[in-house]
């Protein structure tokens, strides 16, 4: 058992120092990264409280309910930011790549905390699999919310289009880490091999507008 | 497992195809969508298949694939939209005629399966997708007025056939049944015919592309009124029109 609201504020204390001390993009990424640990930690209440109302156990549930919970949890702040702060494209995806950088912070310290950091070869493959992981989700829907505002395509069903297919990865992903062995080994390169895909149209994006 | 497996490499190389002819296009905005839609479909079928694979036998009320499928919908109606245009024509009878159709259907699956918010939450993206794919068909006037009306005699058919197999028992049941398929595979039959007279026309692409969205659409509503084995090759011809309508985007492209 752990206290994960606890972690958070001895984490954040510092972090929300830091957002006070800084200004422009330095602030904007601690801000989200902030604000990433902050939606890991509703995301997981929403989860643990659909989990409770369906009946099913924590393998299940981290296969079946997570994945849709935490990605309509990660695009709300990216939609209020996208909305109010009207931000630039490169702003938007600091923003987003920041967001997930924190939620899967938070993820890693309170799995590490709850089953221990004794084994390096486990912290490695958690840092280098579910960190991407999330980073990897935020960037596809970054990528994809910049495009259809670009082309002046914002709309209800593109949006829930996108988010639909970071969905249904995260949720390939725990799919196949559930199972250990070679399931496993395939699900935790899968984020790695998708962030080195995503590299390239991300390079062209930043070429485009700085 | 087999047809899925090819499926899933059919679809790989459709969103090669598209993200290809996209360096081509002036406007690729509707390519980004058409291969952001196909790649979440395809993803869907990589779940499903995992999924099957790993956990044999369990099946869970609202799976991420269902919501993957959902949003291929979704990508699909904005792919549609985005390649042909929103069009200025009065068609409040049709998306009418379109809505009830995509209502009858998604009452249908309420019917069948009981899982009332899957299908609610799918019947609205589905629906969404129905009344898109309509309008584009007469936009583009993909269809001789004639057609049009065949195939709305077609759909009032289906649902009354459907309805009466939830309320008649065996024989007629079974009859009632073999005749659902068969107005389903007939409807098969005459879109891909269509769309093959229009590819021979030689236009610009606009009439096949919404032909071919609508001959996707009209075999997901098979896949969903089907079980067993029907299910299955329904299933399978996805692939076959994921490619129609590659096929028809490239014609498209070219004719830009």
């Amino acid at each position: 058992m752990i206290y994960s609201e606890n972690i958070l504020l001895c984490i954040s204390i510092p972090l929300l120092l830091t957002a006070i001390y800084t200004r422009g993009a330095a602030r904007r990424s601690v801000t989200a990264f902030l604000l990433g640990m902050v939606i890991c930690l509703l995301s997981s209440y929403i989860s643990g409280y659909v989990t409770l109302l369906t009946g099913m156990d924590l393998n299940d549930s981290a296969v079946y309910i997570s994945p849709t919970a935490e990605e309509i949890m990660k695009l709300l702040p990216l939609l209020f930011y996208l909305a109010v702060f009207r931000p630039r494209e490169m702003s938007l995806l600091t923003f987003a790549i920041s967001l997930g950088a924190g939620f899967a912070t938070f993820e890693n310290c309170c799995y590490l905390l709850a089953t221990g950091s004794e084994s390096l070869t486990f912290t490695l493959v958690r840092g280098l699999a579910v960190g991407v992981m999330h980073i990897v989700c935020m960037l596809a829907m970054s990528l994809s919310l910049v495009m259809v505002r670009r082309h002046r395509a914002f709309s209800f069903s593109t949006v829930v289009g996108c988010l639909s297919l970071s969905v249904v990865f995260h949720a390939l992903y725990n799919l196949l880490v559930s199972v250990p062995g070679i399931p496993a080994g395939i699900g935790y390169m899968l984020p790695l091999l998708l962030a080195l895909l995503f590299y390239w149209p991300y390079r062209r994006l930043r070429e485009t507008f700085g | 497992m087999i047809g899925d497996v090819l499926q899933v490499l059919v679809l790989l190389a459709v969103v090669i195809g598209y993200f290809r002819l996209a360096r081509r296009a002036e406007n690729n905005l509707y390519l980004i969508f058409a291969a952001l839609s196909t790649a979440t479909l395809m993803i869907s079928t990589v779940y499903y298949v995992t999924h099957s694979f790993l956990r044999e036998g369990m099946r869970v009320p609202f799976a991420a694939n269902d919501i993957a499928d959902f949003g291929t919908f979704l990508l699909m109606s904005a792919a549609l939209r985005s390649a042909l245009g929103t069009g200025k024509g009065k068609l409040r009878g049709v998306m009418l005629g379109a809505a009830a159709f995509a209502v009858a259907n998604v009452c249908l699956w309420i019917c069948w399966s009981g899982e009332w918010v899957r299908d609610i939450l799918g019947g609205l993206s589905f629906g969404y997708f129905i009344c898109i794919c309509i309008r584009s068909v007469y936009l583009t006037e993909a269809m001789e007025r004639w057609e049009r009306a065949v195939l709305w005699i077609l759909c009032a058919v289906l649902i009354a056939v459907q309805v009466a197999t939830l309320v008649t028992v065996d024989p007629l049941h079974l009859i009632l049944d073999t005749v659902g398929y068969g107005l389903l595979s007939l409807g098969e039959v005459l879109l891909v015919l269509r769309i093959i007279l229009s590819f021979r026309a030689g236009n610009n692409g606009d009439a096949a592309l919404s032909l071919c969205y609508f001959a996707f659409c009209w075999n997901a509503i098979a896949m969903y009124m089907s079980a067993g084995v029907y299910y299955t090759v329904f299933a399978n011809l996805m692939t076959l029109y994921a490619l129609l309508v590659l096929f028809a985007t490239w014609k498209k492209v070219k004719a830009a």
